[in-house]
């Protein structure tokens, strides 16, 4: 292992699920910053796409941008395809994609809209596995990398579908690391507390807060996880430096498995008197 | 340089994994101070590589089992480099392999005073310290034992454990002082004594040889572990807490020989 190259991701191709926005943005740009190429996956926001792709390029790295919806098992295939032919391979997926329905209690869930969230996450993440992997396993290494979330250790009331869903994908990257380990694949599952993203603002506005950083003071270490904290780990993982690390389960939340961040924003919010 | 300005204390910073903590993290700019207990010698030339590759470096003797030793060199450490805020609970012994009907109650009580209370007497004598700091890290160096807990093993089963459940606690106590808590969990490396074993059980003998039927290519080395505990202390980890991170390549991480003829055959 070198010094200094141990980081490094030049030569790497990396296809990013939801690589628009939020975290998926935070990835894309991690993994180009440490050299790696990216294909910026997206479904609607094809703007967000492009100047994601735009702020990849000025790195001096390439860029694609490719509309598809995970859920769609032809799509993917056919973004794959194109992300072979443009930049050669794909040899890191980060699963990132994905969607929120809350009040989903079993008791009272929307059928469609609880078949969504799981559609989006789980088949999403299984069908560009599924597609990715034929390309994957003939690189030297390959590394696979599942979005999660705290929610399926703290479960939530509320978001059923969604800690199903996410807890759904760890299961699965954890058996995938073992049955990819002999084509040097790696898998882990990379899952962030609530993150300052689109995705959290509303839970934001809910407790009456109008700025991420009136809530700081009441989180631990004194700040809400930051999409980077996130695309961060990511690149460290698909680096030499995190090379033998596989199959693994790594929250990125400060150690919040106290109370669920819906109840500290709650409680912060009774605090503050808001 | 992802440690410019930190100070790391790496217990049991001689040799193997230790070793390889304390060069990582020197390699990224911390100044670091390499505990011992025995290898003077070993810990010295850690010290002097660091010294040659331009950073800074002190070795201190002290048994973390012992909380006097302990607070001697957190005290030395702290006239040396002005403050210490990364530690690294690594040092350990490997304790008997038997099952625990053949334990001894001194024999138990060794590998968890060395362990466990020693990391507690580290990490005590620290934290009020690092409190005042802007920042602190502390990582336990565990095993991939806890993961599967195997026969003949209970007081480093028992030991790794125990530094597991203070680790998490100690992140909920520590979140709001700035201070980080993780557990890091290693695979195999190939020490003397896991190479011995190869050599019996495979007739392989070099690390290698080993490495062209890993999985990944190669065993783990001690940057594996030294380059995660860089990663977690940096900016870029500042976010992960109470985290236990396994570090063992392919599940597992042993060669495949120790599947069908290792000595144990319920390392899985």
């Amino acid at each position: 292992m070198e010094k200094g190259n141990a980081h490094s991701l030049k030569g790497r191709v990396a296809l990013v699920t939801g690589g628009s926005r939020g975290i998926g943005k935070a990835i894309s740009l991690a993994m180009a910053e440490a050299g790696a190429d990216v294909i910026v996956n997206y479904v609607s926001n094809e703007g967000a796409a492009e100047e994601t792709a735009e702020e990849i390029r000025a790195l001096g790295r390439r860029a694609l941008t490719c509309k598809a919806d995970v859920g769609d098992a032809d799509a993917v295939k056919a973004m794959v395809g194109a992300a072979v032919e443009e930049l050669g391979k794909v040899d890191i997926l980060a699963c990132n994609a994905g969607i929120i329905r809350r009040d989903s209690h079993v008791y009272q869930a929307n059928l469609e809209e609880f078949r969504e969230v799981i559609e989006n996450h789980v088949m999403g993440a299984f069908n560009c596995v599924q597609a990715v992997l034929p390309v994957m396993r003939q690189q030297a290494r390959g590394d696979i990398q599942l979005i999660g979330s705290t929610n399926a250790k703290m479960l939530p009331i509320g978001l059923t579908s969604y800690n199903v869903a996410k807890a759904g994908m760890e299961v699965m990257g954890r058996v995938l690391s073992k049955e990819e380990q002999q084509h040097g694949i790696r898998v882990n599952i990379i899952a962030p507390t609530t993150t300052e993203t689109d995705m959290a603002s509303g839970l934001l506005k809910r407790y009456g807060f109008t700025s991420f950083r009136e809530v700081d003071p009441y989180l631990p270490l004194g700040r809400i996880a930051q999409p980077r904290d996130t695309g961060n780990l990511c690149a460290f993982l698909a680096s030499e430096a995190g090379g033998h690390i596989s199959g693994q389960v790594i929250y990125v939340d400060a150690s919040q498995d106290r109370k669920p961040t819906q109840e500290f924003f709650s409680s912060a919010s009774q605090r503050s008197g808001i | 340089m992802r440690l410019e300005g930190r100070v790391a204390l790496v217990t049991g910073g001689s040799r193997g994994i230790g070793a390889g903590i304390a060069r990582c993290m020197a390699g990224e700019g911390a100044a670091v101070v390499v505990n011992y207990v025995q290898s003077e010698k070993l810990a010295n030339e850690v010290v002097e590589d660091i010294r040659a590759g331009g950073g800074r470096a002190m070795a201190v003797q002290a048994d973390v089992g012992n909380y006097a030793q302990v607070k001697s060199m957190v005290e030395r450490s702290i006239a040396e480099f002005g403050k210490v805020d990364i530690l690294v609970n690594n040092a350990g012994i490997a304790g008997p392999s038997a099952p625990m009907a053949d334990i001894s109650p001194e024999e138990f009580e060794e590998v968890i005073r060395n362990h466990l209370i020693g990391s507690y007497n580290c990490t005590y004598c620290l934290l009020h310290h690092m409190r005042e700091l802007e920042r602190g890290d502390v990582i336990f160096i565990s095993s991939r034992q806890t993961d599967f807990f195997p026969p003949y093993s209970s007081p480093y089963n028992a030991a790794k454990a125990g530094m597991d459940g203070l680790a998490k606690g100690l992140a909920k106590e520590e979140r709001y002082n700035g201070i980080r808590v993780n557990v890091v969990a290693p695979g195999l490396v190939p020490t003397d004594i896991l190479m011995e074993e190869l050599r019996a059980t495979t007739g392989k003998d070099s690390v290698e040889e080993v490495d062209k039927v890993m999985p990944f290519g190669r065993m783990m080395r001690p940057e594996d572990i030294g380059n995660l505990c860089t990663f977690l202390a940096s900016e870029q980890g500042s976010h992960i807490s109470g985290e236990v991170i396994y570090v063992r390549g392919a599940v597992g991480g042993e060669p495949p020989s120790f599947y069908v003829n290792g000595p144990k055959p319920y390392y899985s």
